[in-house]
């Protein structure tokens, strides 16, 4: 069954096509969710959220990209967590993925997505692994308009006209955002960290 | 480039931005590679942002945690709550409809009555009835009601005129009339120019004591033709004294304004207007209907909140 007509199918209150709908996307959901959100907890309560929200308003869907449409809906829900809470999240140290010991973490992320490629070096594995660290701290002091663009942009790697779609902003929004949010993020790992610029480790 | 303007240096990171994306056009690119090549600051920044974007992309995917399937059970709690909340909506609409009908009956009609209390309502009947048979009273002794000469002889031609009815006669019966016959209404008549009369109810003038002094049984407030705008609320004022007046009294009063009234003790209302009085007093039925709008704007609140706190 082709997903217009699962979509078809869940606008009419088919639960089960609306299921199979969460199946194919709660991995993109969830992936956005915890990239913003920076911790499991609340990025499993947004991605729920977002389904919850997404079956209730499905009669709402006028066609084009299903994605963009749940992807506006969880940024939507990630920005009102974020709003909400106004702190910042407990585990960001481990928003990128990964752990330290290299053990499975309980988002799932398997120790095969830390080793070292053929092409780096074991050092330099562990240098892109304690920069992604980095990077998720410093996202964590970004307001909510930056990151989420930040995420989606640079993460996800979702293009300018899609970004605009999602958080339902302008062009021109979108890569003033995003040039803030790189900027920043810059600063934060050339002053805070010598992971890259002149105090790179090599 | 180490002395930066803020604006600058916004406008220059949006440059590393697309310069990184590869959103310049040659030119631009070139010119900017040019700027990289010759500024050592500027070409750190941009190696540094190129570096951060390329580590960001190659964030692993993480799983997740469990599966985010919704249960049957939200289908059915979905399809039950559109008709439990069009039920809130209406119980909102229908209280809020209450509510703005009891507040304009209030405002528009039953409060005027509630202004005159000691008036029943039937009493504009017995004022209708009283203000048709003015004319006929009128033609039979003008002159004793006429204060201003001359002008009475022209009474009958100028549609300002005064009219009135027996006066003086009518008074001696007054205290001597039984109460259930006395009609504290009659008609007043406020002509302010030929072509503009204000008719008001004899209630609201006959503020006196009912049971010494009956109430004016026709009442007319004639202007000269330069009577003043606005007058009408002067003359208004005016008949509050002439009702407290005794009955022996010539009401002819206030140049350019001529006022007669006319008395009559034995003035039986009809009884069926009497009869019609209703059980409830006026300011009664007000108090019900402010009631009724607040118990009204309740329900509205109270389901309002219900239906938000529902959905």
């Amino acid at each position: 069954m082709d997903e217009s007509t699962l979509i078809n199918s869940a606008q009419r209150g088919d639960i089960d096509a609306f299921n199979t709908l969460v199946l194919s996307y709660q991995s993109q959901v969830y992936n956005v969710a915890y990239r913003i959100m920076g911790d499991v907890a609340p990025a499993a309560d947004a991605t729920q959220e977002t389904f919850i929200s997404a079956y209730k308003n499905i009669k709402s869907y006028r066609g084009g990209s299903f994605k963009s449409w749940l992807l506006r809906t969880v940024t939507n829900a990630c920005y009102d967590a974020l709003r909400y809470n106004k702190r910042r999240p407990a585990t960001s140290l481990d928003a990128m993925g990964e752990n330290p010991d290299g053990s499975e973490n309980d988002t799932g992320a398997s120790y095969a997505d830390f080793i070292a490629s053929d092409e780096e070096t074991p050092a330099e594995a562990a240098e892109r692994h304690e920069l992604r660290r980095a990077i998720a701290n410093g996202l964590t002091g970004l307001p909510p308009d930056q990151r989420i663009t930040f995420v989606l942009s640079d993460v996800q790697g979702m293009s300018y006209d899609e970004i605009a779609d999602a958080m339902q902003t302008s062009l021109g929004t979108v890569k003033s955002r995003l040039s803030r949010a790189r900027a920043r993020l810059r600063e934060y790992l050339l002053t805070e960290t010598e992971l890259i610029g002149d105090g790179r480790r090599h | 480039m180490s002395a930066m303007m803020p604006w600058m240096r916004q406008s220059e990171d949006e440059l590393i931005s697309a310069y990184i994306d590869g959103q310049l056009d040659d030119p631009s690119r070139q010119s900017f590679e040019a700027r990289i090549n010759a500024d050592p600051a500027l070409h750190k920044r941009v190696e540094a942002t190129r570096t951060l974007v390329k580590t960001a992309r190659q964030t692993p995917v993480v799983v997740a945690p469990r599966n985010f399937t919704l249960p049957r059970a939200a289908t059915a709690a979905r399809r039950d709550m559109p008709a439990s909340r069009l039920g809130w909506r209406i119980g909102s609409a229908l209280a809020a409809a209450v509510f703005v009908i009891a507040i304009g009956l209030d405002t528009i009609g039953l409060g005027q009555l509630a202004q005159s209390p000691v008036v029943p309502p039937p009493a504009a009947r017995v004022a209708q009835s009283f203000a048709a048979k003015a004319p006929a009273s009128t033609q039979n002794s003008p002159a004793e009601t006429d204060s201003s000469g001359g002008a009475a002889n022209d009474s009958r031609a100028m549609p300002a005129t005064v009219e009135s009815s027996p006066v003086a006669t009518a008074a001696p019966a007054a205290t001597a009339a039984p109460a259930p016959t006395r009609a504290f209404a009659a008609a007043a008549k406020v002509a302010v120019t030929p072509t503009n009369s204000v008719q008001m109810l004899a209630p609201q003038i006959a503020t006196g004591t009912p049971e010494t002094l009956p109430a004016p049984k026709a009442l007319s407030i004639t202007s000269t033709p330069e009577v003043a705008p606005g007058a009408v609320s002067r003359l208004a004022a005016t008949t509050t004294s002439v009702s407290e007046a005794t009955p022996s009294q010539t009401l002819a009063l206030v140049t350019p304004y001529e006022i007669t009234a006319t008395f009559e003790s034995t003035m039986e209302a009809p009884a069926e207007a009497l009869s019609a009085a209703p059980s409830m007093p006026p300011q009664q039925e007000v108090d019900i209907l402010r009631i009724t709008a607040l118990i009204a704007l309740a329900v509205a609140i109270a389901a309002g909140i219900i239906g938000w706190l529902r959905r």
